[in-house]
């Protein structure tokens, strides 16, 4: 028998959270090694899958089938392809630089760190499942530790954020229950089996198709911050604490576009079709929408939230264009952003343990003081605005591009979107990090700093910038070589694209 | 012998209680203590007599695998109402034995109704239960609500035993004969009357009351708000097993290709549902939520009931399993932070996570797992029950099943926000320490709804096959 590796992926966190739950609550040095240890298997056995990944073989790999339950249809199959591996890797580096960028939490760091393994043990559960019931499961799983997340550690408004979170979540997946149950029973199979129904050619019928893939539309939609239900997710990660934040926009939001490639397009071909102009207009909307929303903001972390919710609009619309080159933009736009907004928040998680604010009013002249740490954030910036040679860039013109192939005018529009993101993010960098130092601000409340103490005004150290370069290394090397990404999902891409 | 171990045991302690109630010099903490190992003792004779079957009593009363697993639900519940009955602020010392006597005659009650097969027996297990039900609510001292509700609940328990009466009374005059099995003989020159359909709908009257279904679910909020926490989690758990199990029993006994009253069914399940859980989204004491949600978990059980297939019915005792200890754990929790037995509101949930995180962790867990959200029991249970609906062809009904669980999840939000809100200055700061089998109790709860929820693998055979002998 070959060794588990998808099973030891999905297992390395909670066996880590078990053990930080054993953990006496002092040993904040044992838990937090561990914590590095759980998510460090994961992010090694993920670049393994990475390296031996085969690429004349585009459909499932890896498949690994343990218990079922008899008469439900119900099983425990795990398996990974060109889609899925991609977004493993990118969850197990945002979970490795999270973990590393708490390092210096000192408030319940017990419950903290095994409700962090709890929620990317979720992540990691969504991309490998290929049974509908633990591919909701997981998907789910999420929630119970956000909640608490943004409630216990988180800052702001974080009651309100946490509730109006775990609604819209809870909501937009109702739908997909509903769909799951609708596939079990319209397919024939009555199996939850995902991949069964994926290589099945199952064909619906036109109208089941459509009502269908507006369902699943909707459903991982929420989850995917698109317009017009998109505000949890600013208030979500404006008060949840930094690594559930990176974690949060990074690979939450971008299991709902996975969910949208992964079931919706495959098998509702015809219903993608009917809907088209409804995910072109989304996308264009989101990008648009969530662009000026920036501009409006003050604090730095609803400035992130709403670039990300902006940026989320780009891979809408790069599946919008039912192309292949747009699903490979969406998919790189994933990674890309992914690694990018983890990068930011990481920054503006630091600029508030130092500074106690992030009013970019309140701000300013950081980069005297903090010249690493503003490097760092201002090369994020410049991805999320695309600059050629960070990978920012290479999405944005795949999709862009696949765009203007479908429809010109929401091609232009997007552009025009693009060109706000520049405004944006430049007036955050005039404001907060050029002119001059700000004089003493207002101390913070609540607990909110979860990296802690830290003196006023202290860079970051060779240490504490690990995790950033290792964020930051992704987005140079994929801006200058695209390929190596591109390669991978070609394959996958190809395939979903065979109903059409 | 061997065969009645659970009814043999349950007879013992009773006799010993009702014993122990005639002493003057009374240990209530021996007492206590003694019932908790009762309790233990019935499980693990549940457990034993898993794989008996028999007949008995001139046909009257039968151990089959469906009534085998529904004493197991029950014997579990009535170990957990014994082990949270320690230090019962709101009901005093000397009543101490009289509320595990009727606690245990209650049970005992279940036991004969899940086994009958005759309407005589079936009837005096009823009402074992029932009276012992109806004498435990105004056990609460303090106030006169608990009156009030104890009298709610005698009338209108006794007016839907009643109507049952009168439903077994036409049975009885169209098959003369007592025996389920010889009414479902006779059945095939039956289901074209009408009075059959009538007599049967009136049959389970006392059934759908004891389920708290709608148009019988009024006095759920008022007897939930008057009893004490535990006797009330007792009733909204345990008895609503039994009846889920007889109301089972009789459906099935009609035949599961009679789909005469599948229309009633439905919309009762519909309107349990959604009354249910748009009347506890306005509650502000918690047992009166806990009783609206109570309302609507019944619907969610009828939605596996009306499916009339092994899917459905097995669905269904799975969530009824999952449920006994979801509801008791949330009762668990009420009973915790009251203060000297009184009444919970809402807002006395503030602070909860910072008085004793362990009770705040079960109670969220508790809630949500009553929300159906992953990846708890109460999910995997939802997700058998609506798979089962849609492929019976129910998509209606499992899409308003799930808008429903959606709505719930609300109220329940609402009581875990408090809980994990920072307290105000003054009251309620003061730590919450749980003893130590509270805390054993607390580790069990988040054990079994994790496990049951990530390893349907476990539990669903063992419903599937309590049901399969109904479809031979």
């Amino acid at each position: 028998m070959k060794f588990p590796i998808l099973t030891t992926i999905l297992l390395a966190p909670i066996t880590a959270m078990i053990l930080i739950m054993l953990v006496k609550e002092t040993q904040t040095k044992l838990i937090k090694t561990l914590a590095l240890v759980g998510s460090g298997i994961s992010f090694v056995l993920s670049a393994y899958l990475v390296c031996t990944f085969d690429f004349q073989h585009p459909s499932f790999q890896w498949t690994e089938q343990f218990f079922t339950v008899p008469g439900w249809g119900i099983q425990f199959l795990l398996a990974v392809d060109g889609l899925s591996i991609p977004l493993l890797l990118l969850t197990s580096i945002i979970m490795v630089s999270g973990v590393l960028v708490t390092q210096r939490l000192t408030f319940r760091v017990k419950e903290y760190f095994a409700l962090l393994l709890f929620l990317v043990s979720g992540a990691y559960g969504v991309l490998l499942s290929m049974d509908m019931f633990f591919f909701f499961l997981f998907y789910e799983v999420a929630v119970i530790p956000m909640f608490l997340l943004v409630n216990v550690w988180g800052s702001g408004n974080k009651v309100y954020a946490a509730n109006k979170l775990t609604l819209y979540l809870l909501a937009g997946s109702a739908l997909v229950l509903f769909g799951f149950f609708i596939l079990y029973f319209k397919s024939g199979l009555y199996s939850f089996d995902l991949k069964a129904l994926l290589d099945g050619n199952i064909h619906f019928d036109a109208g089941t198709q459509k009502w269908l893939f507006i369902l699943f539309l909707i459903g991982f939609g929420t989850l995917a911050a698109t317009w017009p239900f998109h505000s949890w997710s600013p208030d979500g990660y404006a008060s949840a604490p930094t690594a559930a934040s990176m974690l949060h926009a990074a690979v939450l939001k971008t299991l709902g576009a996975y969910g949208i490639l992964r079931v919706a397009i495959p098998l509702f071909p015809e219903g993608a079709k009917y809907w088209q102009p409804l995910m072109l207009a989304l996308g264009t909307i989101n990008i648009l929408y969530a662009a000026f929303c920036v501009i409006a903001q003050k604090d730095l972390k609803y400035i992130v939230g709403y670039s990300c919710v902006s940026h989320m609009g780009v891979v809408m619309l790069g599946i919008g264009t039912l192309t292949q080159t747009g699903f490979n933009g969406a998919m790189f736009q994933m990674f890309s952003h992914g690694i990018m907004v983890a990068l930011l928040f990481a920054c503006v998680g630091y600029v508030y343990d130092t500074k106690h604010t992030r009013n970019i009013e309140e701000l300013g002249g950081l980069f005297k003081e903090m010249p690493r740490l503003s490097i760092f954030f201002i090369l994020a910036g410049l991805t999320a605005l695309g600059l050629p040679g960070l990978s920012g860039f290479v999405a944005e013109f795949l999709v862009i591009y696949s765009t203007y192939t479908v429809s010109p005018i929401y091609g232009t529009l997007a552009l025009a979107g693009l060109v706000l993101s520049a405004i944006y993010i430049l007036r955050v960098v005039k404001r907060a990090f050029w002119g001059v130092p700000a004089g003493v601000v207002s101390v913070g409340k609540g607990h909110g700093h979860d990296q802690g103490p830290i003196l006023a005004g202290e860079d970051l150290n060779w240490s504490m910038s690990i995790p950033n370069y290792l964020l930051f290394s992704f987005l140079l090397v994929l801006g200058i070589y695209p390929k190596l990404f591109t390669d991978f999902v070609m394959q996958t891409t190809a395939l979903l694209l065979k109903g059409f | 012998m061997w065969f009645y171990a659970i009814e043999t045991i349950l007879t013992v302690a009773a006799i010993f209680f009702f014993a122990s109630s005639l002493r003057r010099d009374l240990n209530v903490e021996a007492l206590e203590k003694f019932a908790s190992v009762c309790g233990a003792v019935v499980l693990a004779s549940a457990v034993l007599s898993f794989g008996f079957r028999g007949i008995f009593f001139a046909g009257t009363y039968e151990m089959d695998a469906f009534s085998q697993f529904v004493k197991l639900i029950l014997a579990l519940g009535y170990f957990i109402a014994l082990l949270i009955s320690r230090n019962i602020h709101d009901i005093e010392g000397k009543y101490r034995p009289e509320y595990f006597l009727f606690l245990t005659t209650a049970t005992l009650g279940m036991t004969v109704l899940v086994s009958a097969k005759d309407l005589i027996t079936l009837y005096t297990g009823l009402e074992l239960s029932s009276y012992s039900l109806y004498l435990l609510i105004p056990m609460r001292k303090h106030d006169n609500a608990s009156i009030e509700a104890a009298i709610k609940y005698l009338i209108i328990g006794i007016a839907s035993t009643g109507v049952m009466i009168y439903g077994f009374s036409l049975l009885f005059g169209l098959t003369q004969t007592t025996y389920l099995n010889e009414i479902a003989a006779k059945l095939p020159g039956l289901i074209h009357l009408h009075v059959f359909w009538v007599a049967f709908f009136l049959s389970v009257v006392a059934f759908l009351f004891k389920l708290s279904l709608f148009p019988l679910h009024a006095w759920a909020p008022d007897v939930y708000e008057g009893g004490n926490a535990q006797t009330v989690g007792f009733i909204s758990t345990v008895s609503k097993v039994a009846g889920l199990a007889v109301f089972i029993r009789f459906v099935m006994m009609a035949g599961h290709d009679n789909r005469v009253l599948e229309g009633v069914w439905i919309s009762l399940a519909i309107a349990s549902m959604t009354l249910g859980n748009l009347s506890a989204l306005i509650q502000g004491d918690m047992k009166r939520l806990l009783a609206y949600s109570s309302i609507a978990q019944a619907g969610y059980l009828l939605v596996g009931v009306l499916c009339l297939n092994d899917k459905g019915l097995s669905a269904a005792m799975f969530y009824a399993a999952v449920y006994v200890v979801m509801n008791f754990a949330a009762f668990f929790v009420v009973t915790q932070i009251s203060e000297g037995g009184k009444n919970v509101s809402i807002s006395q949930f503030r602070g909860l996570s910072s008085r004793s995180p362990l009770l705040a962790l079960v109670l969220m867990l508790a809630l949500f797992s009553l929300a159906g959200v992953p990846p708890l029991a109460g999910f995997t249970g939802k997700w058998f029950l609506f798979t089962a609906a849609v492929s019976s062809g129910f998509k209606v009904v499992a899409m308003i099943a799930i808008i429903n669980s959606v709505i719930s999840l609300y109220y329940y939000l609402v009581i875990i926000k408090e809980a994990y809100t920072s307290p105000d200055q003054g009251a309620y700061i003061q730590p919450l320490v749980l003893s130590p089998v509270s805390r054993l109790f607390c580790f069990a709860v988040i054990l079994v709804l994790a496990v049951a929820g990530f390893f349907p693998g476990i539990l669903m055979p063992l419903a599937a096959k309590s049901v399969s002998m109904f479809f031979g």
